[in-house]
């Protein structure tokens, strides 16, 4: 897809979630609702000038270089591992999930130094647990990997 | 000289070991909580507090100070070496000092940003020792329409940010605004924006936002290079001498800028930052190099964001005031030791209140000395392997935000705005005016409609006190001097043409 | 050999049994969470962080305390009504905002959600003016509202916290209209009363006491059945024949359905640790008003209070509802 029609969809996109968010504001009486109307309105606006703005350019220039593939896979594998990191740490704990999100996305993404990828995790987790349980003393989801072995 | 009196019987306390321990102790954690995304001097000395129940109260003391002012150095290393400001008052660090960094000026960013700092914390920890009593009366004096003026001034950065196409940064600007006004509304009590949602009636928190939009989208940056394109980060080593000299002036400029805004209740070190990066670049004859690596543009908001730190205590001691959530939190420290905050404070206690002052400004240099050794530590993070670098930003950021509330929704929160963050950039639409307009945006609102409230709807009351015109006049100022400098500008070449 | 097998695994099962039967009564047998409704380093959470070792020392066991902040307390008190009733999570409260928050929105959690173990700190509302202030006493200022009504201003840390509520209930009482201008904190209040940019502050005694030591502030009256001991030279309001009682209390409250045992362990621990003398001490450096209830009379108040200010909202709702 030509940038310049990835920049209109997104426009257009932001225009609707303005109205959307104006008609939301329209039931906020009083003076609650002056700021989210003008606001949600000079937004639109704004949409609309960007709208233009990328199909005027999409009429001039024909032809760009779009983003090159493998790179795409590599930023959707980096967010989908990230967005089953965070779903995982209620379930198994932070900590546990941290050991095996780092190497594990690390590796996939081509790092190779064996010694490195399981060292410097457990070195990092080590250090957070100092920081954040002890020294902060927060209280973080239960962890797996202690229930596995009996502390808790 | 009754100051002096209480200074001199003071110095004795605080040069015991314990409490230089506890001082050093609390800068080096400072530190450390400052350059953690998601961590802020505000949660790093409240989850403290419990642990200091048992401490005499000038121990604990000297670490609270300690934190306070290592949080706001520490927030700048991240800004600077990973374009992630570590907290809110780093955010006008990254305008500069991520640039340099690019450059290969890293080192020379991070010496610039430690001394200003601890120059910055070091007057206004004087500020603190000599002018409490009188500068307090400045804190009173600040109405709702005051504020209003104050928020608007602030706004006018925004201008600077807006990039080559200004519909795209206002619109950045919009989305701020609105993140502001999630929540219940404090003057009516109505929700809004908050869908029926119970975590989101309180608000959209400032560090679930700035981390969300800043530090999400340099990791999946780093994460996406391939290990082929990667080539050791640039260091130069040639910087080893500054020329300080022209530092000089900035550094009086945003300090006395820092610990004016410090003084005055509801602004803090972010506000600061921002506005002295902006008068600095505005009042630079060469300001087109400002956001390109220009490192007076890293000592003004840093000078500026330290200068605020003892300068915030002036209110909360002497009045019992706190100007902001660090300085809330200090009170409670206070508390907790049965030194109840206010006027009786210096009359009852003064051996510790202005020991404390002085673990103000000890902590200043313990900054300077502990970050000269860290500096060098610090910038190995460039020379770490980015596949390794950039799951663990994430890592960090997540946990920082859990900690904040010990919430789950906060950290998914955060990660919305981190994809947010990551399609705003690709569309080259600013992040940084959203920022602004969510520490900004909801000040202007609540003092403007405050101010009416209190006027009965009447406009005049915008315009009263001395203090509004003098805002008003720095205001038209930084717009109109560069319109006018542009016309000037354009004027002769038309004539040329004719 | 063999005939002895059974007879151990018989009295292992008897002494497992008596280990059961014994970890009931023997609550609590693990660490107790303490949930704080507010954030760390607030008021709430110093009170409650205070208390916590002499609970700790009185029940045998430790505390952890965890911070549930937002939504004005909402998100606190909701973990705490759907924990487990089992006495191993208990909660700070505090009341009014307990109260008000399921009256002026749908909230998720209910009143019956939550059983109240102890009163701990009673903080009555006051009514102060800066001391170069004309309006001298209750009276005074009620005329003054009557002549200008709508023009007196007051300062309050929020709609529908207890300061409001505690003008609201005033207001009533006496006839007069006040213009309320809401604030976010305490902070914000005192410095804007001090800086007479408002007529008038509504905050806690304990907020302002060392003001009006200090001569900055005249207190006008305090919302107390009784005059606070720290502060026994002001008059409360019902001496000035206003009959407000309003302030802000906080104690402790633990999800319904507690068995007996456990709820009246928990309870005589709260109890004597804020009868320790030391936390008394400590509790006097903070400024904190102690006003210790046990669970009936602190239940009986609640049902009070709670039923007066449903009333208030029927008659006039103190928050704007979309």
């Amino acid at each position: 897809m030509p940038r310049p029609l990835i920049e209109l969809v997104c426009a257009l996109l932001v225009g609707g979630l303005c109205i959307a968010g104006f008609v939301e504001a329209t039931n906020y009486t009083g003076p609650s609702g002056y700021l989210p109307k003008a606001v949600t309105v000079f937004a639109l606006l704004l949409s609309l000038i960007w709208a233009l703005q990328s199909a005027l350019s999409l009429q001039k220039r024909k032809k760009e270089a779009s983003q090159e593939p493998m790179s795409l896979a590599r930023t959707a594998l980096f967010m989908g591992s990230s967005l089953a990191y965070v779903v995982a740490i209620p379930f198994i704990g932070y900590f546990t999930a941290t050991l095996v999100f780092i190497p594990a996305v690390a590796s996939t993404l081509g790092y190779r130094k064996l010694r490195i990828l399981l060292g410097a995790p457990l070195v990092f987790v080590i250090a957070l647990y100092i920081l954040f349980s002890l020294v902060l003393q927060v209280q973080l989801p239960e962890e797996l990997l202690l229930q596995l072995v009996g502390i808790r | 000289m009754d100051i002096l009196n209480h200074i001199m019987a003071a110095l004795p306390l605080i040069f015991s070991l314990e409490v230089i321990i506890a001082m050093i102790l609390g800068t080096a954690v400072g530190i450390t909580v400052g350059a953690l995304p998601g961590l802020s001097a505000t949660m790093g000395i409240a989850v403290l507090i419990p642990l200091t129940f048992t401490m005499e109260p000038l121990v604990a003391l000297g670490m609270v100070a300690g934190i306070y002012n290592g949080a706001m150095y520490g927030g700048s290393i991240p800004a600077i070496l990973l374009r992630i400001p570590g907290t809110p008052a780093g955010i006008a660090t990254v305008f500069d000092g991520y640039p340099m960094a690019q450059k290969g000026q890293a080192p020379l960013a991070l010496k610039v940003s430690l001394a200003s700092s601890a120059i910055g914390s070091a007057v206004s920890a004087v500020a603190l020792l000599l002018l409490a009593p009188p500068l307090a009366a400045i804190a009173l004096k600040f109405g709702p329409a005051d504020y209003f003026w104050l928020a608007l001034f602030g706004m006018t950065t925004i201008a600077v940010l807006l990039s080559n196409n200004p519909a795209k940064g206002l619109l950045s600007t919009c989305l701020g605004l609105v993140v502001g006004m999630v929540g219940i509304d404090a003057m009516t009590g109505a929700e809004r924006f908050t869908f029926g949602s119970m975590d989101l009636l309180s608000g959209i928190n400032i560090i679930v936002l700035l981390t969300g939009l800043f530090a999400i989208p340099p990791a999946i940056d780093l994460a996406v290079k391939r290990l082929s394109e990667q080539k050791e980060a640039p260091i130069d080593k040639k910087e080893d001498r500054i020329r300080w000299k022209p530092f000089i002036p900035v550094w009086i400029k945003s300090s006395i800028m820092g610990v004016v805004i410090g003084i005055i209740p509801a602004l803090g070190g972010n506000v600061a930052a921002v506005l002295a990066w902006n008068e600095q670049r505005r009042s630079d004859p060469d300001n087109d190099q400002y956001g390109k690596g220009e490192p007076k543009g890293v000592a003004a908001p840093e000078c500026a964001n330290n200068a605020d730190t003892a300068a915030t205590l002036i209110p909360a001691l002497t009045l019992g005031i706190p100007g902001s959530a660090v300085a809330a939190v200090i009170l409670g420290a206070l508390l907790v030791h049965g030194l109840r905050p206010g006027p009786q404070l210096f009359r009852d206690d003064p051996e510790i209140v202005f020991g404390f002052m002085l673990t103000m400004f000890v902590t200043a240099i313990l900054m300077f000395v502990i970050g000269r050794f860290g500096a060098r530590a610090f910038v190995h993070v460039l020379k770490a392997p980015t596949t390794l670098l950039a799951p663990m930003i994430i890592c960090l950021a997540v946990v920082g935000i859990y900690s904040i509330h010990n919430s789950m929704f906060e950290v998914w929160l955060m990660l919305f705005f981190g994809l947010l963050g990551y399609g705003m950039e690709r569309l080259d639409i600013p992040t940084a005016p959203a920022v602004l307009a969510v520490i900004l945006g909801p000040m202007a609102e609540e003092s403007l409609r405050r101010a009416l409230l209190i006027s009965g709807g009447s406009f005049d009351y915008l315009v009263k006190s001395w203090i509004s015109w003098i805002i008003i006049a720095m205001i038209a100022m930084t717009l109109i001097v560069p319109l006018w400098k542009r016309l000037r500008r354009l004027q002769p070449s038309r004539g040329d043409q004719e | 050999m063999k005939a002895k097998m059974p007879i151990t695994l018989l009295a292992a099962g008897l002494l497992g049994a008596t280990g059961m039967s014994s970890a009931w009564a023997d609550y609590p047998e693990r660490p107790v969470t303490m949930i704080v409704a507010y954030s760390a380093g607030g008021g709430t959470d110093v009170a409650a962080r205070t208390l916590a070792p002499y609970i700790e020392e009185h029940l045998g066991q430790s505390i952890t305390v965890l911070n549930k902040p937002g939504a004005g307390g909402e998100i606190g008190f909701t973990a705490l009504a759907q924990a487990e009733p089992d006495g191993y999570t208990f909660g700070f409260i505090n009341i009014p905002n307990l109260l008000a928050i399921p009256i002026q929105r749908d909230a998720r959690y209910a009143m019956d959600d939550i059983d109240p173990v102890a009163q701990i700190v009673y903080d009555a509302g006051a009514l102060s003016v800066r001391s170069d202030s004309e309006i001298d006493s209750l009276e005074e200022l009620v005329a003054e509202a009557k002549e200008n009504p709508g023009a007196v201003t007051y300062g309050t840390t929020g709609i529908g916290s207890d300061d409001h509520l505690a003008v609201l209930s005033f207001e009533r009482k006496a006839g007069i209209k006040l213009r309320h201008i809401p604030f976010p904190g305490a902070a914000d209040l005192r410095a804007a009363t001090l800086g007479g940019h408002i007529t008038m502050a509504s905050m806690n005694m304990s907020e302002s006491v060392d003001d009006m030591e200090a001569g900055n502030l005249r207190i006008l009256g305090q919302m107390a059945k009784e005059r606070w001991e720290n502060a026994s030279e002001v008059p409360t309001f019902q001496e000035q024949g206003y009959d407000v009682v309003m302030g802000s209390h906080r104690g402790i409250g633990v999800p319904a359905g507690l068995s007996e045992e456990v709820f009246a362990t928990l309870s005589s621990a709260v109890e004597k640790a804020v009868a320790d003398p030391e936390f008394q001490e400590k509790s006097l450096q903070q400024g904190l008003p102690i006003a210790y209830q046990g669970p009936a009379e602190f239940e009986a108040q609640l049902e009070v209070l709670n039923e007066e200010l449903m009333q208030l909202w029927n008659d006039e709702p103190w928050a704007q509802t979309n």
